[in-house]
């Protein structure tokens, strides 16, 4: 599974073996949320909602996208070029689990 | 998990939170708050003054509005970086209902049955209905025009008078001012 990295199973903190190395790191964690919650989002947009510079939200995108969690589309927006980002099956399965894992943290 | 631990994740879980309430805060863009405010305008207007016009009026002016508000809609949510045909068909489906409903009010007139001036005053009623659910589950800045429109509805069956101008104004100034508000950079965030 491309981009998954595992915890070792024998971790004795319940939820902890499902969280996603990816996604611990609070800005790719947030954008795979939002991307969750809408079809596709601008770089703009995500930059205006995160509240991050362009160089870090790029680098934290563009991991994702070779992890496999985000796909990207190019397209101009009243002659302005754009970047959509969408979240992939992947990516919201990848979520799905860190969620659950985070979930099950909080209640131990 | 050590307190140190426990302090970043809380931490990260708030940026997050952050995120998604700056996400929640936008809604329709200003220029179909401003469209309706001139609609609703003229046509509350037009039952005082010209009351004859008012049928042909909104025939025009309630399908055009609502087919207008859809392109602003699509192309706002696009210029502001959001792509969602999901969310498109939600509005739009929950506007169509309040445009058919009216239509549908229409045929007890025809039979004879229903007055326009009592069409006109449960037509605001099903306005104040729709934007008051559109409040509750779409963007919570409708909460207000669709307590006025009920707070108007009850104006133009109890009241004499230019009453419709009256409740009119009182719309069209509440969505310019809801619109005003809705496109302050701030509000987009």
């Amino acid at each position: 599974m491309p981009g998954r990295k595992k915890r070792p199973a024998s971790s004795a903190t319940p939820g902890l073996e499902e969280l996603d190395k990816l996604l611990e790191h609070r800005v790719r964690l947030a954008a795979c949320v939002l991307l969750a919650r809408q079809e596709a989002l601008s770089f703009s947009r995500l930059k205006q909602l995160l509240d991050e510079t362009d160089g870090s939200l790029g680098a934290n995108l563009r991991r994702l996208e070779e992890a496999g969690y985000l796909t990207v589309e190019k397209e101009f927006v009243e002659r302005k070029p754009v970047s959509w980002y969408s979240l992939t099956p992947e990516g919201r399965k990848a979520l799905r689990r860190h969620v659950a894992g985070l979930t099950r943290l909080l209640d131990s | 998990m050590s307190e140190t631990d426990a302090d970043t994740l809380g931490k990260d879980l708030d940026y997050v939170r952050r995120a998604i309430d700056r996400q929640k805060r936008s809604g329709s863009p200003a220029s179909i708050y401003y469209l309706w405010a001139g609609v609703v305008l003229v046509g509350f207007i037009l039952v005082d003054v010209a009351p004859w016009r008012v049928p042909l009026y909104w025939a025009i002016a309630a399908p055009a509005g609502f087919v207008v508000s859809f392109v602003l809609g699509w192309r706002g949510a696009r210029s502001a970086g959001v792509r969602d045909a999901g969310e498109g068909r939600r509005w739009m489906l929950h506007w169509l209902a309040m445009l058919v409903g009216s239509g549908f009010l229409v045929i007890p007139v025809f039979l004879g049955t229903l007055s326009w001036p009592m069409f006109g005053a449960l037509a605001i009623l099903l306005s104040a209905v729709s934007y008051f659910h559109a409040g509750v589950h779409l963007d919570r800045r409708m909460l207000l025009i669709g307590l006025l429109l009920a707070g108007g509805y009850v104006a133009v069956v109890t009241l004499a008078g230019p009453v419709w101008t009256i409740v009119g104004v009182v719309i069209a100034v509440a969505l310019g001012l809801t619109g005003f508000l809705a496109g302050r950079p701030s509000a987009r965030t």
